[in-house]
C-alpha cells in the first residue's frame, strides 16, 4: 500500500462529473440532515445529546464517577499528540468529522466525563443496542492497528498528508461510547 | 496483456491469512442469509429517483472503478461501495450534481472497511477535480451511513467467490488464476445496472462459471466441465442452475459489449490488441483496463 501514499491522483481521472455543486444548498440540506437525525437519536435514547441532559423515556440514565470509567473514555486521541500537537481542538475541528461529534454526541465529551451517563437497560431494547455495540467495538479496534500501520509504512510528510482523515476516524468512536458502552 | 495486473508477489500490503475457520459451510450458509439483508430496491430509478438514471449511474460506477484501480485498492472496495451507492439511492432521492459526491462518500467508507491503510478524505475530493470538498464528504459519510443503518458490512461477490474455491478440488495455481478472472467479471458486474437484482452470491457464481468457461479450463478437468461446475454451484448458494447459467451468459454477453466499446475507444491506443470476442481466455484484464 506504500504505493497508494506516494501515487497521486492523474489527471485523467480527477473529473467533475455531474457539474458544479451548490455548496451553501449542499450545506443547509447537510445540517438539515443531521438535525433530523439528531432528533431522532433523542427520540431513541431519550436523551439531549445537545444540551447533555437525560429525558423522560424508555432509558434509565445514571451518572458514573469519572474514576470508574476506563481512560479509553476520556484520554486524548493518540494522534493529536503525535502528529497535531501544536494544532490541537480547533483543527481538530476544522476536521468536518468533528462536527459530527457536535451533532451527534454534544460537546466536549472527553472533558466531560463526569457527565457521563449509564443507562438500565430495558429489556426489550436488546436488539437495538446489541446493534450499536457491535457496530462500535469494532471501530476502536480498527483505530488502535491503522494509525500505526500508517506511521510505519510513511514518510514523515505522508503522514501529515493522511493525518486529517486518520486523526477524525480515531476521534469518531469517543462521540458515542461512553455511553452505548455501558450497558 | 498487463502482467502486472496478474502478479500478486510484489506487493507489499500486509494480509491476514485467510482463515480457515471462516470459510466453512456454517458461515456459507449464514452469508446467504444475510445478503438479502443488504441488498438494494431493485427499481429505485423508478419509484425513488426523479434526477437520476441508469445512465448515470454507469457513469459514476465507471469513475469509481477507476479511482479503485488507480489507487490499488482492495478488490473488494469497488463492489462494496457500489452496494453502498445503490442502497443508499433505494430510498433516498438525490440530486444529479451529488451523485458523484455519494460516490466518493461511499469508496470511502468501503475502504475503511477493507483496507489497512484507507482512502482518505482529501485524495477523493482531488478525484471529483475539487467538486466537492472533504468537509462534505465527512457529513456525507455521516449521512451514509446512518442511511444504511450502520450496515456496513455487507457481503460481496468475492466473500462467496472464497467459499467456492475452498470446496472446489483444483491446484492453487489454478484458484489463483480463477479468481482473477472472476474478480474482473465481478467488477464489470457492479458497473451494470442490470446486475443489481442480482445477489452477490449469484454474480459471485456466474463470475467463476464465466472464468472458467473463459479460460475453457473444462476441457481438462471433468469437475470445472461446463455442465459439472454449473451444476456444483447452483447447489452451494442454493438456485436454480438455469438462473445461474442466465446470468453467466448476460456476464458474458456484457463482457462482449464491453470488449466491443473497449475496442472503438481504444482504436488509438497501440497496446490494445483486444482478441477475438469469443476467446475471453485473455480478456478480463484487458476489459477491466479498457474499461476504465
Amino acid at each position: 500500500m506504500e504505493a497508494r501514499q506516494s501515487e497521486y491522483p492523474k489527471p485523467s481521472a480527477c473529473r467533475n462529473l455531474f457539474g458544479p455543486v451548490n455548496h451553501e444548498e449542499l450545506n443547509r440540506e447537510f445540517q438539515k440532515h443531521l438535525q433530523e437525525m439528531e432528533e431522532a437519536y433523542q427520540r431513541k435514547w431519550n436523551f439531549d445529546f445537545y444540551n447533555h441532559r437525560p429525558l423522560e423515556g424508555r432509558y434509565e440514565w445514571q451518572a458514573v464517577e469519572k474514576g470508574s470509567l476506563p481512560d479509553f473514555y476520556f484520554r486524548p486521541p493518540r494522534l493529536r499528540k503525535a502528529v497535531c500537537k501544536s494544532a490541537g481542538r480547533q483543527s481538530l475541528d476544522v476536521n468536518g468529522n468533528c462536527q459530527t461529534v457536535v451533532f451527534v454526541g454534544s460537546q466536549g465529551i472527553s472533558e466531560d466525563t463526569q457527565c457521563v451517563a449509564q443507562k438500565t437497560d430495558v429489556s426489550g431494547n436488546q436488539t437495538d443496542l446489541a446493534e450499536q455495540c457491535t457496530g462500535q467495538r469494532k471501530r476502536p479496534a480498527a483505530d488502535d492497528s491503522s494509525p500505526q500501520n500508517k506511521r510505519a509504512n510513511t514518510t514523515e510528510e505522508e503522514v501529515s498528508e493522511d493525518s486529517p482523515s486518520a486523526s477524525s476516524v480515531e476521534q469518531t468512536p469517543k462521540k458515542s461510547s461512553p455511553r452505548r458502552h455501558q450497558t | 496483456m498487463e502482467h502486472q495486473l496478474l502478479c500478486c508477489e510484489v506487493e507489499t500490503i500486509r494480509r491476514a491469512y485467510l482463515d480457515a475457520n471462516l470459510l466453512n459451510d456454517r458461515v456459507l450458509q449464514t452469508m446467504l442469509k444475510a445478503e438479502e439483508t443488504c441488498s438494494p430496491s431493485v427499481s429505485y430509478f423508478k419509484c425513488v429517483q426523479k434526477e437520476i438514471l441508469p445512465y448515470m449511474r454507469k457513469i459514476v460506477a465507471t469513475w469509481m472503478l477507476e479511482v479503485c484501480e488507480e489507487q490499488k485498492c482492495e478488490e473488494e472496495v469497488f463492489p462494496l461501495a457500489m452496494n453502498y451507492l445503490d442502497r443508499f439511492l433505494s430510498f433516498e432521492p438525490l440530486k444529479k450534481s451529488r451523485l458523484q459526491l455519494l460516490g466518493a462518500t461511499c469508496m470511502f467508507v468501503a475502504s475503511k472497511m477493507k483496507e489497512t491503510i484507507p482512502l482518505t478524505a482529501e485524495k477523493l475530493c482531488i478525484y471529483t477535480d475539487n467538486s466537492i470538498r472533504p468537509d462534505e464528504l465527512l457529513q456525507m459519510e455521516l449521512l451514509l451511513v446512518n442511511k444504511l443503518k450502520w450496515n456496513l458490512a455487507a457481503m460481496t461477490p468475492h466473500d462467496f467467490i472464497e467459499h467456492f474455491l475452498t470446496k472446489m478440488p483444483l491446484a492453487e495455481d489454478t484458484k489463483q488464476i480463477i479468481r482473477k478472472h472472476a474478480q474482473t467479471f465481478v467488477a464489470l458486474c457492479a458497473t451494470d445496472i442490470k446486475f443489481i437484482s442480482n445477489p452477490p452470491s449469484m454474480i459471485a457464481a456466474g463470475s467463476v462459471v464465466a472464468a472458467v468457461q473463459g479460460l475453457h479450463l473444462g476441457n481438462t478437468n471433468t469437475f470445472l466441465s461446463y455442465q459439472c461446475l454449473t451444476h456444483f454451484l447452483s447447489q452451494v448458494i442454493k438456485c436454480d442452475p438455469d438462473c445461474l447459467r442466465a446470468c453467466q451468459e448476460q456476464i458474458e454477453s456484457l463482457l462482449e459489449s464491453s470488449l466491443r466499446q473497449a475496442q472503438q475507444h481504444s482504436a488509438s491506443s497501440e497496446t490494445k490488441t483486444v482478441e477475438d470476442e469469443a476467446d475471453l481466455s485473455c480478456t478480463p484484464t484487458d476489459v477491466r483496463d479498457v474499461n476504465i
